[in-house]
């Protein structure tokens, strides 16, 4: 069996220098149990909406346009993945991270954290508040830019996920080395749907459906 | 191709990079030592303690800064927790089996040496003590590969091991150091991310796709 070769990310400054370059191995059949981790959430958590709009009660809220973010994780039967554990980051308004090795001189919001952690519910339903990202310059040197987008960690039912939310419009979009390699797949799974949300805390609300499946998920039926 | 698994399947979300920005925060320090389940906690897990440590290189032989790096491991029973064992009498309750580190190309886990991972469930088989490592990292989404530990008979027979070639399966196998670190046994495991001495790593995704 031939091995899937990995290629070099080239939205990332390090990609070159890390992307193993022999092909991945195949794991065998009877050992898959055990490549990924199996946990219960931590009991800290919650299914309460997460509202990164402010960083605390009685602070201002954060520069720029506040958006809903919700939808549902399921497996590829459709089934919902629930009680998974969502991690959810991304830049300010301006397009920096509130991250220590963010170094760019784009402004740093005092209001504005953009880094949460929430679990599904019964249905694999989750919906958070946050301020809809600015987009960066990532590679000054070469002069790429990531357009608009939230990044999301999904660690639950023996199954794991990391990927990026995207934003229609958004002018960088179609010279982004990630949309260019999920081709037409990216349109369809990796744009937030617009609507509208019905209160007025936020602005406009985006649904993004994910679609995960742990190879257990499967192994174990 | 089973027509059960592929019939109303829904395509899957995209795999995208983790980016330079993992939030530190999510990170818990205290996870990278599993032989205390919760700071304070009196409980110890059975088993034999051992400090697996190592370093994170690039293509250049330089430490990787800035990566994640989880940690999944079975008991000293050889019970790795999961859906088809939540309450089983035979896990250890003071031992959950998992860390998590984001760390400048250097890490050290606290951690007690796995056992043997009986079948547990069908068609699987026994295993030789093994942690399994994923790697996440700017530049990538992530990677996984499994240490194994020197010295440990069933290492000839476990199939994820002997999944690798024979000339690079010593990659995958921590090597005891001389010295301990506090009374306790240290296992020496690098990861070279790429190029020469890379580590072999396995693809695991979905397993939809190999049933094709
Ligand atoms: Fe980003």
């Amino acid at each position: 069996m031939s091995g899937k070769i990995l290629r070099i990310g080239p939205t990332d400054n390090t990609s070159d220098e890390r992307t193993p370059r022999s092909p991945l191995l195949a794991i065998p059949k009877t050992a898959r149990r055990g490549f990924a981790p199996w946990l219960n959430p931590r009991p800290a958590s919650g299914t309460g909406l997460l509202d990164l709009t402010h960083i605390a009660p009685g602070k201002p809220r954060a520069q720029g346009s506040a958006i809903e973010v919700s939808g549902r994780i399921s497996d590829g039967y459709g089934r919902p993945l629930r009680r998974a554990v969502i991690e959810v980051w991304s830049a300010n308004t301006h397009g920096r991270y509130a991250h220590k090795d963010d170094q760019t001189d784009y402004e740093l919001d005092p209001d504005f954290i953009g880094m949460g952690k929430l679990i599904s519910d019964d249905d694999g339903g989750y919906v958070f508040h946050t301020i809809l990202p600015g987009h960066y310059i990532a590679r000054p040197d070469i002069g790429r830019w990531r357009p608009r987008h939230i990044h999301f960690s999904i660690l639950g039912g023996a199954s794991r996920l990391i990927t990026q939310m995207y934003f229609k419009g958004d002018p960088h979009n179609d010279t982004d080395p990630m949309r260019i390699l999920m081709g037409d797949k990216w349109e369809a799974l990796q744009v937030g749907k617009e609507y509208a949300t019905a209160d007025n805390t936020t602005d406009v609300g985006y649904r993004f459906d994910i679609t995960v499946a742990g190879k257990d998920a499967v192994f174990f039926e | 191709m089973k027509s059960r698994d592929t019939k109303n399947r829904k395509p899957l979300t995209c795999e995208d990079t983790v980016g330079p920005y993992y939030p530190v925060q999510f990170l818990d320090d205290d996870r990278m030592d599993l032989t205390v389940l919760h700071p304070g906690l009196a409980h110890r897990p059975k088993g034999q303690q051992i400090v697996l440590k190592g370093r994170v290189f690039d293509i250049n032989r330089k430490l990787a800064t800035g990566v994640v790096l989880e940690f999944w491991q079975a008991d000293a029973n050889g019970m790795m927790r999961g859906p088809h064992n939540i309450g089983s009498p035979a896990l250890d309750p003071a031992f959950d089996g998992f860390a998590r580190c984001r760390v400048d190309g250097k890490y050290c886990l606290k951690t007690i040496m796995p056992g043997e991972l009986a079948p547990e469930v069908a068609g699987e088989a026994a295993r030789a003590p093994f942690i399994n490592i994923t790697i996440f990292s700017d530049g990538f989404s992530r990677l996984v590969t499994q240490a194994f530990f020197e010295g440990q008979s069933r290492n000839a027979i476990d199939p994820v091991l002997q999944a690798a070639p024979e000339p690079v399966q010593s990659r995958l196998v921590a090597t005891r150091l001389n010295e301990e670190l506090d009374g306790v046994p240290v296992y020496v495991f690098d990861i070279v991310l790429a190029g020469d001495g890379e580590t072999p790593f396995f693809n695991d995704e979905p397993i939809l796709e190999d049933q094709a």
